[in-house]
């Protein structure tokens, strides 16, 4: 049943409950008044009184009697006075509480009036000094007798009255309790359905209650992305996804072709090949950062916290940016103390040297002062310059991705503006806490917190890590598969530069055709991850190893910066690396691959 | 010592004083008129035999108690003057508080004077000022102010209401 209907048949009980209420009130009323009407007392009246009439009767015909015979006694005459009194006293009341009183008697008013009349005769002569004669004492007696009768008349009718009425009481009792059993069960019937109707309303609004909290929730959730700006993150994700892909082949590939063709140029070339170059790796840095970017948001950046020492973290960043600040005029200063720390090395490297390049790059300041203090369990340590600063209501801004404050003709040698917003993320992820104070012309400083660690837990780095990059190259055979012909170009003259045996293919099909007709091993696969119709990477390693029957290891390099892609190569679980890769890493890459096989062969 | 006759005294006049009412109710003085009202059954205190007589002059010696009421037996509300029913049945020594009322006309009633404790039930003696006649359902005739009292106005304090009363037993 719908909850209209309900409501409708509980208005309707309620109605018939109180029209029956109504009903029940009437007959009770009614009842009350009946019962006190039909009083025993009246009938016991009639009794006393009819006895009364009686004793008079008998007094005056003894009187009679004995007055035949001798004159009557003084006693004689006391009795007949006090029975007549007695008779006045009872027809005295019989006017004031006749039975008809409340349901008239037709006989009771003229038999009243006869009464009273009889009373007023008869009282002169019984009152009389002089007794009754015998003829008075009979016509009284005859006159007593007939009002007696009627009397008893009366009371006759009364009783058959009362007895009708007796009737209706129990006639109304009945109905009464009829009503009232059908009131109570209009009674339960309407709690019952108001009980039921209060359930499913309560349940109805908890179901609604819960609705519209998940409903606030998913809200909140959606106002908090549109403000922190992750809806719009992810249209950009994939749209750099879509773009990037078509981007990095072409710049992939000039990669490896500057990579090989520096050892060709004439010394008259070699500037513009340096400036070319450095143009490719300052397009491939942006692209990096992109790409750093995604993986960030893919969530694929996995955080290894260990505990280490900062110093040599410092020094590195030292000696590395040296060179910058001294080209940008800025002192670097670092002031630190020697502490452990526990957090992921690599990760706080990124942060430190984003935010340091960010304060050289930027800040149009003199000095850049790395300083770090403990402070309770906690190293904090300071990147502040004495810049031209940013204004308290940027603060917030500088952490989005491609916001510049001051480079409104977007300067591209000054980066994409992701520095800081990758710097925000890092810190998100490893759950430390970066603060910025910095106002117009005050300089600007950053202050990063991150939890002390034991000495005792450092781990001494192993020595053959070390040395596994200082080798040179080795002979090995290669094979390479991708789509773009010129990415397999590029590949084979920058390989055989190296020295590296080079077979290249399309697709994975091609390359296990030529290695069964020339019947020759690689040792080592690189792939594209995104092939030909629709093939993956991971899958043509899969078909080649399968059948050459010997698990080669394998590189795969991808162009896709969607978080969902890199999530997908990544997880394949061979060595990934993103284009466009710089010659220098590849080749680390094949070095430390052919190093790893000739181990386990060994 | 003077102390002491003190105390002697004190306790002497309290003494007096619990048993006075006691004493002076068991006095009951004998009846020189016509007798209205006999009280008899379990009582204490008698001045004709087993029974306690009384006249018009002792009922009017004793302390009165009047209302005016309309009741079931007359048209208008009524002045009735009397005794209270409780202070006759201390008067008399009562044993209990069931009574039967008895009238002229044989007529006769059982009651409990608990069920009208609160109430000055009375033996008026008195109706609007005269004495009654029999006529008048006189001379004596208990009454309860049901004006006062609207929730005395029982069946059974109806029915105790005898009119021409002649004796109450204690019963």
């Amino acid at each position: 049943m719908s909850g209209k209907q309900l409501s409708f048949v509980l208005f309707i009980f309620a109605l018939l409950c109180a029209t029956q209420i109504a009903l029940i009130v009437s007959q009770i009323d009614k009842a009350r008044v009946q019962l006190s009407n039909s009083s025993p007392g009246g009938l016991n009246f009639l009794l006393q009184t009819d006895s009364i009439f009686d004793e008079f009767r008998h007094t005056l015909s003894t009187y009679v009697q004995s007055s035949v015979n001798a004159d009557p006694t003084p006693q004689q005459t006391e009795q007949y006075k006090k029975q007549f009194e007695m008779v006045w006293s009872a027809l005295n009341v019989f006017s004031l509480k006749n039975p008809g009183k409340n349901t008239p008697l037709p006989q009771l008013a003229p038999l009243l009036k006869d009464a009273n009349d009889f009373l007023e005769k008869t009282d002169p002569l019984i009152s009389s000094n002089t007794p009754l004669t015998i003829e008075a004492a009979q016509s009284i007696y005859e006159n007593t007798r007939q009002i007696s009768e009627r009397v008893h008349a009366v009371g006759h009718q009364y009783f058959i009255l009362s007895s009708q009425q007796r009737d209706e009481l129990n006639h109304r009792m009945d109905t009464l309790y009829r009503g009232f059993w059908f009131f109570g069960f209009l009674l339960f019937a309407t709690a019952a359905i108001s009980t039921y109707t209060l359930i499913r309303a309560n349940r109805r609004s908890r179901f609604l209650v819960e609705e519209s909290n998940k409903t606030h929730a998913r809200l909140s959730e959606v106002v908090t992305e549109l403000r922190s700006g992750k809806l719009e993150r992810k249209a950009k994700d994939s749209f750099l996804a879509a773009a990037s892909h078509d981007l990095r082949q072409p710049l992939h590939a000039l990669g490896l072709f500057l990579g090989s063709l520096e050892k060709h140029v004439l010394p008259a070339g070699r500037p513009t090949m340096q400036k070319a170059q450095q143009s490719a790796s300052v397009l491939t840095n942006l692209f990096s950062s992109l790409l750093d970017l995604s993986r960030l948001d893919a969530g694929v950046v996995k955080v290894f916290k260990k505990d280490f020492a900062l110093q040599p973290l410092l020094q590195t960043l030292e000696q590395a940016f040296s060179s910058t600040a001294a080209e940008h005029n800025i002192r670097l200063v670092f002031d630190s103390v020697d502490a452990t720390i526990r957090t992921d090395r690599v990760l706080l490297d990124r942060m430190l040297r984003n935010l340091i390049e960010n304060a050289i790059i930027h800040s149009n300041g003199n000095e850049l002062k790395i300083s770090t203090r403990t402070e309770n369990s906690n190293l904090l340590v300071d990147i502040e310059d004495d810049g031209k600063g940013i204004p308290n209501q940027e603060h917030h801004a500088i952490f989005s991705e491609y916001y510049q404050i001051g480079n409104p003709e977007r300067d591209r040698s000054k980066g994409l503006g992701l520095g800081l917003s990758i710097v925000n993320r890092l810190s998100e992820l490893l759950h430390t806490s970066l603060k910025i104070q910095s106002n117009v012309n005050q300089g600007c400083k950053f202050t990063l917190t991150i939890p002390l660690g034991r000495i005792e837990s450092i781990t001494p780095p192993t020595p053959a890590a070390n040395n596994l990059l200082s080798q040179d190259a080795i002979d090995a055979v290669i094979a390479v598969i991708d789509d773009e012909r010129d990415i397999r170009e590029g590949m084979e003259i920058m390989l055989g530069d190296q020295g590296y045996a080079t077979i290249t293919a399309d697709s994975d099909t091609e390359l296990i055709a030529i290695l069964n007709e020339s019947d020759i091993l690689p040792d080592l696969l690189i792939t594209d991850y995104r092939l030909r119709e629709n093939h993956r990477g991971d899958e043509a390693i899969f078909n080649v190893r399968k059948a050459t029957n010997k698990t080669i290891p394998a590189i795969i390099i991808t162009g896709d910066t969607s978080p969902k892609r890199v999530l997908e190569a990544s997880k394949s679980g061979f060595r990934l690396m993103h284009k466009p890769a710089a010659p220098a890493d590849l080749l680390d890459a094949i070095k430390q691959l052919l190093l790893a096989r000739q181990r386990v062969s060994d | 010592m003077k102390k002491k006759f003190a105390l002697l005294q004190k306790s002497t006049l309290l003494f007096l004083l619990t048993f006075l009412p006691v004493a002076h109710a068991q006095q009951l003085a004998s009846p020189t008129g016509d007798v209205l009202l006999r009280i008899t059954g379990n009582i204490t205190t008698t001045n004709n035999g087993d029974s306690a007589e009384f006249d018009l002059a002792m009922l009017e010696a004793m302390t009165q108690t009047e209302f005016t009421t309309s009741t079931p037996w007359t048209d208008n509300p009524t002045l009735f003057t009397g005794v209270e029913v409780t202070r006759l049945l201390k008067a008399v020594g009562a044993g209990s508080t069931q009574i039967r009322a008895k009238a002229l006309d044989k007529y006769w009633f059982d009651a409990d004077t608990k069920n009208f404790a609160n109430v000055p039930a009375i033996v008026a003696y008195k109706k609007d000022g005269n004495y009654m006649r029999i006529r008048d359902q006189g001379p004596l005739w208990i009454m309860l102010p049901f004006d006062d009292y609207p929730e005395a106005l029982t069946e059974t304090n109806k029915n105790i209401c005898v009119w021409q009363l002649l004796e109450i037993v204690i019963l």
